[in-house]
């Protein structure tokens, strides 16, 4: 049990790190919840599916290029055209999903009463899943093995030294395949924070989330704001989807179902509706799942400690970390 | 300019507007009064599109309104500051402004009209970074006015700006209304509990009731009409 | 020639949305990922079985637009003759339903047939006791889940909580019967399985219930969903107990009993067939006698705004746990019956899946209705057990259809197959906000110009 617990504490820093990388992740996808839940007041149920296509869009993406010749093989260029090709496609793809869900699914009954809206996002959720896997089959599907071997290379090891007797000393290394995930999740965090706090779009959504008729009053399309919402928050789930499928080496037609609970509790973990709130949340619970599942027989039990984390939240703060953002709606 | 012909209009199955008629003309300013409940902000919601007209026709400058959500009525040319402010309280001063001018492109043209709403209503100016939710209910009211104007309309809809203000601040909201329209030539349809303020600003008035008009006329015939004074101006 | 208009325009958006989804689905549809024996990649490949499927149910693609169109035309012209027959039918119907016991009855005809026909002695002859042993098999489960979709109803319909993760109700209710059953633990029956399964639901009802009533309507959806995942990696982690991934089989000795009257594998299918009857017809009478009484009045109140009801002096708490128990006690006497059914309960059997099953089931009938959850269950196991077991090859569309089901409903009929006007009205709302205080008028009537 101590020797159990040594080793724990010896793993705990790369625990660490890796909660970190992971957390931005979730943060990437709890954006989108807690964008659309701060315009609509809602919980975009279908936003993990979309997150999932995402991931699909990435791998076809990989494919389609690596069949123009472009495998990303040649040198560091020619995996940075890769990496970027493929995410602006997949972003392209869950973009306009994203775009199209709303139009069909939420815009006819928007300002009915939560029930509605709620039982037509699972549908929509259920809908897409099952549309993947009926046009692109039941089984994995595979990241290009030499891409990600090539991406999955220690870049930094750092020793972390032993502090006495009762903390045994480490390493933590990161590959660069975390640094790059870090950098596009906090690169995407930063251009999301100056759009929606510096441009004029970006203040109309806010403007929007407060008060809906008065924006339309003075001039503001409501369903154009609404829509883009929709779209950026779909752009960044599908950033986040191209970023596991290279960790994971494959995707699945079920991704979307556990990530976007983790990436949901994260969002409200940290107040839903507000941004920074979604991206502190998100690295919250990424921390909880590594450092759980480092200890041993933990990780059977990751799933059932970010939902006592969700439960918690919701019972003992109920408004997050950084406090809820809902416009107050007239 | 504004024109409503017989407008029916309401709320889910209530009828509330039936058969308003009504026309404002181009550099005028038109008092809408009435007792509270009478329907005078429904009229406004049916002009900018929010409440929908069930039969009747409202038109601008000679084309109709049918149809139009209300991001599409403002880009013609009517700006409405509804009842209650409904300032953006988690946005800056600034930034309300910034939203009235949302359909502007022209930069310096904002930055030019917000220098103005400040010397307009220079607190404003004092308070610029500060959040719209910090403000008091006069600095609110102007600020919802300012806004409007960065809209740059021709007709502005005002719906009760003296609403719990204090006499001195509404006195500075209304001596604004009156030079927006002597100086910039907006067109004005107010709407007041307050008649004899409204009267006295406006040239020409409407009494409403129950949704339908009952009387009308220039103000300083309505200021007389013995009915008008026992049921709004009161002994006063 | 207004209305002329009308129709066009609206024709004209479906088909923009149509032409959206189409383009926006078009990558996933149209390019596939595929692997060759070992390699380590996908490759990419144009989908040309789907474009040649495609080309060949594309004549019947043109059939059913055709068919739509005339469909469509013809209710458009002949709509006041449809909605006058329409309202002759419906009064016919009220006539014939005028009283509650003659509506009961109605109500339950069709079931009484359907669970009686296996009886009929034409059928207890071996020849076709295969194809009744099937049929047997789907209306035992039609009667489990009109069961849980009566059940679910009581939360989801009549006191307006979304639960999410009713399957898990019904998980607890089947392991308790599968536990007690094993060897090890004494090979306990029905008659220990049932109230520890009253139970051990109940007290599951109570530990979701008592956490959701703080919550407002879109966390308390995900609460119970988390608690129905949680349960399940529960059970699956525990394997001493629950026999984790591979699950637990039912000793033959502890199974329902046989009626004996004919061989043995439809004798035991027959009597659990009596048992999920008594179950449903228990189930359908407690709940409609519950829905008239003061508890069904408080749970309305409840559903339509809480805090007003609050202020009616109507205990919501207590009401709501009221549901959330009654609600997940008929899940666990379901899961019984379901363990009694197939002798063996395992975690892949009360996925997400199941819990979406029994409530589209809920909102295809019509929230709050419990015909309508009893019809929903018909056609959606219906359905289900059709493209399970007809047309296999599209079992994987099961889904899908729900999928889209829901969202159809929500936009174009929120109440329901079965729900009123009244429903549909509180299901789509109005934006507009809320009412000023209304005034005396001051002029007189004869003031108008
Ligand atoms: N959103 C609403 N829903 C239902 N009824 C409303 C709504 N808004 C106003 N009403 C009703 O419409 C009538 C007229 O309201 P309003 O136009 O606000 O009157 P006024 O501005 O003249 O005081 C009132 O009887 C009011 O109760
Ligand atoms: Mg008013």
């Amino acid at each position: 049990m101590s020797e159990d617990f040594q080793a724990f504490l010896s793993n705990l820093p790369q625990a660490i790190a890796n909660g970190l990388v992971r957390g931005s992740i979730y943060a990437l996808i709890a954006l989108g919840y807690t964008m659309v839940y701060g315009i609509l007041g809602m919980i975009n149920f279908a936003h993990g599916e979309i997150y999932m296509i995402g991931s699909y869009a990435g791998i076809i993406a990989v494919a389609a290029l690596s069949t123009l010749g472009l495998g990303g093989m040649g040198g560091p260029l020619s995996l940075a055209v890769v990496l970027v090709l493929s995410m602006a496609f997949a972003m392209l793809v869950s973009g306009s999903i994203g775009f199209t869900v709303e139009r069909i699914a939420y815009r006819p009954i928007r300002g009915a009463p939560v029930l509605s809206p709620l039982i037509s996002a699972i549908g929509m959720s259920i809908f897409l899943m099952h549309f993947v896997m009926v046009a692109q089959g039941k089984d994995y599907k595979q990241f290009p093995i030499p891409l990600h071997d090539k991406l999955v290379v220690t870049v930094i090891k750092i020793g972390t030294p032993s502090l006495g007797s009762w903390w045994p000393e480490g390493s933590v290394e990161l590959t660069l395949l975390d640094l790059l995930t870090l950098a596009a999740a906090f690169g995407l965090m930063v251009g999301l924070y100056v759009f929606v706090n510096k441009t004029k779009l970006g203040t109309a959504m806010r403007a929007v989330a407060q008060d809906k008729t008065m924006a339309g009053l003075l001039g503001i399309d409501i369903d154009k704001v609404i829509s883009v919402t929709f779209v950026t928050g779909a752009i960044l789930a599908a950033a986040a989807g191209v970023l596991i499928t290279i960790r994971l080496s494959q995707t699945f037609y079920t991704a979307g179902y556990i990530a976007g609970m983790m990436a949901f509790t994260s969002a409200v973990l940290g107040g839903i509706g507000n941004i920074p709130g979604a991206v502190l949340g998100g690295l919250v619970l990424g921390l909880a799942e590594d450092i759980t599942s480092t200890y041993p027989g933990g990780s059977d039990w990751k799933v059932v400690v970010s939902f006592v984390v969700l439960l918690a939240c919701l019972m003992f703060l109920p408004r997050g970390l950084l406090g809820e953002r809902v416009g107050e709606r007239a | 300019m504004l024109r409503l012909d017989s407008v029916h209009a309401g709320y889910g199955q209530i009828e509330v507007l039936r058969g308003v008629q009504l026309n404002v003309e181009r550099g005028e300013i038109v008092t809408l009064i009435g007792a509270n409940g009478a329907g005078k902000s429904t009229t406004l919601l049916a002009v900018s599109g929010i409440v929908h007209v069930r039969s009747g026709t409202i038109s601008f400058e000679g084309k109709s309104l049918a149809g139009l959500r209300s991001h599409e009525v403002t880009s013609l040319g009517i700006a409405h500051v509804p009842e209650g402010r409904r300032i953006f309280k988690s946005l800056t001063v600034l930034e309300n402004l910034r939203m009235g001018a949302f359909q502007r492109h022209d930069n310096p043209g904002i930055a030019q009209d917000i220098e103005k709403v400040f010397s307009l209503f220079p607190v404003l100016g004092e308070r610029k970074r500060q959040l719209g939710g910090t403000l008091s209910g006069g600095e609110q009211q102007m600020l919802a006015i300012g806004r409007a104007v960065l809209a740059r309309p021709r007709l502005l809809l005002l719906d009760e700006p003296s609403l719990g203000l204090a006499p001195l601040v509404t006195q500075t909201i209304f001596s604004v209304v009156r030079e927006l329209n002597a100086k910039e030539g907006t067109t004005v349809l107010l709407v007041e509990q307050n008649a004899r303020l409204a009267l006295d600003t406006a040239s020409r008035g409407y009494v409403l009731e129950i949704g339908r008009v009952v009387a009308e006329g220039p103000s300083r015939q309505l200021l007389t009409d013995p009915r008008v004074i026992e049921a709004y101006l009161g002994e006063a | 020639m207004s209305a002329d208009r009308g129709i066009r325009d609206r024709a004209l958006h479906a088909a923009r949305l149509v032409l959206l989804v189409l383009l926006v689905s078009s990558p996933l549809v149209w390019l596939k990922l595929e692997r060759a024996g070992d390699e380590t990649r996908d490759r990419l490949a144009f989908n040309w079985e789907r474009a040649s499927g495609l080309l060949h149910a594309l004549p019947w693609i043109l059939l059913v637009l055709g068919a739509g169109a005339a469909l469509g035309f013809f209710l458009s012209r002949f709509k006041g003759a449809i909605a006058s027959a329409g309202d002759r039918v419906r009064q016919e119907a009220r006539k014939l339903a005028a009283t509650r016991p003659r509506r009961a009855a109605l109500v339950a005809l069709p079931f009484v047939l359907l669970v009686l026909f296996p009886f009929l002695p034409p059928h207890l002859s071996k020849e076709s006791q295969l194809s009744v042993q099937n049929y047997t098999n789907v209306v035992v489960f039609i009667t489990i889940y009109a069961t849980l979709a009566v059940g679910l109803n009581i939360t989801v319909g009549q006191a307006g909580l979304l639960v999410l993760g009713y399957a898990a109700f019904y998980e607890i209710g089947a392991y308790s019967y599968a536990i007690i059953a094993q060897p090890e633990r004494g090979e306990h029956g029905l008659v220990l399985a049932i109230p520890l399964a009253i139970v051990a639901s109940a007290t599951l009802g109570l530990v979701v219930g008592l956490p959701s009533l703080r919550l407002r309507g879109d966390y308390l959806a995900l609460v119970t969903l988390g608690f129905g995942e949680t349960l399940r990696y529960v059970i699956r982690n525990l394997e001493d107990l629950t026999g984790g991934e591979m699950g637990l089989s039912i000793p033959d000795r502890a199974k329902p009993p046989t009626l004996m009257l004919s061989s043995y594998a439809l004798d035991r299918q027959l009597s659990v067939l009596v048992g999920t009857s008594i179950l449903l017809a228990l189930c359908i009478s407690t709940t409609a006698r519950i829905q008239r009484s003061r508890v069904g009045r408080a749970w309305l109140a409840i559903r339509e705004d809480e805090l007003a009801a609050n202020c009616m002096g109507i205990a919501s708490r207590y009401y709501k746990l009221l549901a959330f128990v009654l609600s997940a006690i008929w899940a666990g006497l379901a899961g019984v019956a379901y363990a009694g059914q197939v002798g063996f309960v395992s975690p892949k059997s009360f996925e997400f899946d199941e819990s979406i099953l029994i409530l589209s089931m809920v909102v295809l009938g019509g929230m709050g209705r419990i015909g309508g959850a009893i019809l929903g269950a018909v056609l959606l196991y219906t359905l289900k057990w059709v493209l399970q077991d007809k047309f296999s090859e599209y079992t994987d569309y099961k889904n899908l259809v729900l999928g889209a089901i829901m969202i159809l409903l929500m936009v174009f009929r929120p109440q329901g197959l079965l729900g009123s006007a009244q429903l549909a009205q509180e299901l789509k709302g109005e934006e507009a906000s809320a009412p000023p205080p209304a005034a005396a008028p001051a002029l007189s009537q004869g003031a108008a110009p």
